[in-house]
């Protein structure tokens, strides 16, 4: 069952990636509910198959590194329903949506053993500090994630003003004043997140030992450098989107290197 | 049975000088349309008068010759040659339907035709000059213009100098009411750029002229306030948007005055237009990265690019107009869906 949800999520999002190419190439796209419907389909799938694997772990889902890529792409989408509507970022779906659904294909193509996964879980107690720690920090990345889509809309803007080259992606996508404001937002959100996954950390049990927590400094030491310089020294926002994308390597090694299966 | 009838000029049939013989005040539109009504046996009008086009929808057994004879003594037409169109029934219909959609404006698909229409047709209804027939054909109308407008890209991409300056503007900042401007040397693009801004909100505006009367008159105008020529260099840490077209020789704004003032800006983007030629940017200028200049050629590039694209939409939204015509249960005009037909088919607008 949770594999059919995972499965419907994945369709609902190419749904929507597709929907909006084809509207853009022929000229006729605008934003309708059907963008947003989209990705409120793919977020309610991904929500069911999220809730279907926490039954099995007795936990928060996060087990291996295809869950918690999946659980990433549900943390993006719940910051797409803040940021998207709330800012009118028109567009923030269709590039937010090949980003989640390439985070959840890995999952489609998992085995997920249900017997083995019980088994382990009847074994095991939850610790709530370690799970407020893991989702929120996962949380965090939702947002450095959407920061650096926020980054790749401004740089193809960008692209289109420079060269003096006007297509329907231009008078589509928001104006970089705006997604340069939205990534300042999402690094501040994301820096503030990480700041509270670090703190819950602290609150586990036993301390910090087993839970490597090393990369999340690196990553809040680079994210604050980024920020930091931004509001007090100014940064071309050109080169702010870039960072945005380029900082957002750190949590994807992170995932790598702290997924349990690691 | 009544048919509906429309007679009247536009930009396509007639001079400027023939449509203000035949252009009515707004405040007279009531009257006309009560005066229309009381010609046997017109019971509807609607009188559509813009700067480029005069326009009379009525109901009518009788065609549209009484109304044009109306026209003739009304305007005073006897001793001119002003030629008036006249279509009925479905063709008028069709008509209107294009005319609603921007199909027959002057700047193709522009949307202020439809609020013209709309307040036309409003000033008729409180005139008590609109009935059945009438109001079913201009409910109609706005719901052919915005399907027509919903389903093409007839209104997408700018058509002039100043809509590509004022799109880019706000697509690089946003809200404009929130932007510095700074318009140096008070020519005439630039002032209708600084005005199409203006109308967009934009309030911050300072004005740099050789001439110091004009600079205050130009500012005076659009709210803001001018400076001597001497001092715009000083402004430009201070400003979100330049528009310059002095008659200088060389250039005048170089990159050495951009970097340092962009030190200032602290990233914030600028945008500069630059409709002077010769130039009056150095072109090195658009290397810095927060920088966006564009001069006269690129903004009438992207202004030409915008025309094309919206003629190349003609022939879809026309496709539209008959889709929803057969719809409405009306037979659509058979010469092309141009529009341009002369007279009328011989299927009446059902109007019941």
């Amino acid at each position: 069952m949770e594999r059919l949800f995972l499965a419907i999520s994945c369709a609902f999002f190419l749904a929507g990636i597709l929907y909006a190419l084809l509207a853009l190439t022929s000229g006729r796209y605008r934003q309708s509910s059907w963008n947003l419907l989209a990705i409120a389909g793919g977020f309610i799938f991904q929500t069911a198959f999220l809730y279907a694997r926490g039954q099995v772990h007795g936990r928060c889902p996060i087990s291996n590194l295809p869950e918690i890529l999946i659980f990433l792409g549900w943390a993006m989408a719940i910051i797409y329903f803040l940021f998207g509507p709330a800012y009118r970022l028109s567009l923030l779906g269709l590039f937010t949506s090949p980003l989640v659904f390439l985070l959840q294909l890995p999952g489609l193509f998992t085995p997920f053993d249900r017997e083995a996964a019980l088994a382990r879980a009847s074994g095991s107690t939850i610790e709530p500090w370690t799970e407020l720690h893991v989702s929120v920090a996962l949380l965090a990345y939702g947002a450095f994630a959407m920061a650096c889509v926020a980054g790749v809309m401004f740089l193809v803007q960008e692209r289109q003003i420079q060269r003096q080259k006007l297509d329907a992606l231009f008078y589509n996508l928001p104006p970089i004043n705006i997604l340069t404001k939205t990534i300042l937002r999402l690094l501040g959100l994301g820096l503030g997140l990480l700041v509270l996954a670090i703190v819950s950390a602290y609150k586990i049990p036993g301390g910090t030992e087993g839970h490597s927590i090393a990369p999340l400094y690196l990553i809040l030491a680079a994210y604050s450098l980024l920020l930091g310089t931004s509001i007090i020294r100014g940064i071309a926002p050109r080169r702010l989107a870039a960072l945005a994308i380029l900082a957002f390597a750190f949590p994807i090694i992170s995932l790598w290197m702290l997924s349990p299966s690691h | 049975m009544d048919s509906i009838v429309c007679i009247g000029l536009s930009h396509e049939t007639a001079k400027v000088g023939e449509r203000e013989r035949l252009a009515i005040l707004e405040s007279d539109l009531p009257e006309v349309a009560r005066a229309i009504c009381e010609i046997a046996p017109i019971t509807e009008s609607v009188v559509l008068s813009t700067c480029n086009r005069t326009e009379i929808y009525a109901a009518s057994t009788a065609g549209p010759q009484p109304i044009e004879e109306f026209l003739r003594d009304h305007f005073a037409l006897a001793d001119t040659s002003v030629q008036l169109y006249q279509k009925t029934k479905t063709s008028a219909a069709h008509h209107l339907f294009r005319v609603s959609s921007g199909l027959d404006s002057m700047v193709l698909g522009e949307t202020e035709i439809f609020g013209q229409i709309k307040k036309a047709y409003h000033t008729a209804l409180e005139a008590g000059t609109t009935s059945r027939h009438l109001n079913r054909l201009f409910q109609q109308a706005f719901q052919v213009g915005k399907y027509v407008r919903h389903h093409s890209s007839i209104t997408r991409g700018s058509t002039s100098v100043g809509s590509v300056a004022v799109d880019l503007a706000e697509k690089i900042f946003g809200e404009l009411s929130k932007c510095n401007i700074m318009v140096i040397g008070a020519g005439e693009i630039s002032q209708r750029t600084a005005r199409s801004l203006h109308s967009r909100g934009a309030t911050g505006i300072i004005v740099s002229n050789r001439s110091f009367d004009r600079a205050e008159e130009l500012a005076g105008e659009l709210g803001g306030r001018a400076i001597r020529f001497d001092d715009y260099p000083a402004e430009i840490p201070n400003t979100d948007i330049i528009i310059t077209s002095t008659g200088a020789p060389h250039h005048i704004i170089h990159p050495d005055a951009i970097n340092h003032a962009m030190r200032q800006r602290r990233g914030n983007p600028l945008f500069i237009i630059d409709i002077a030629v010769p130039r009056d940017v150095d072109p090195m200028v658009a290397h810095h990265p927060s920088v966006y200049l564009y001069d006269l050629d690129a903004l009438e590039n992207i202004a030409t690019q915008g025309r094309e694209q919206r003629r190349e939409q003609i022939q879809h939204c026309d496709q539209l107009i008959t889709e929803m015509m057969q719809k409405l249960k009306l037979t659509p005009p058979t010469q092309g869906g141009s529009g341009k037909e002369e007279g009328g088919d011989t299927q009446a607008v059902p109007t019941t």
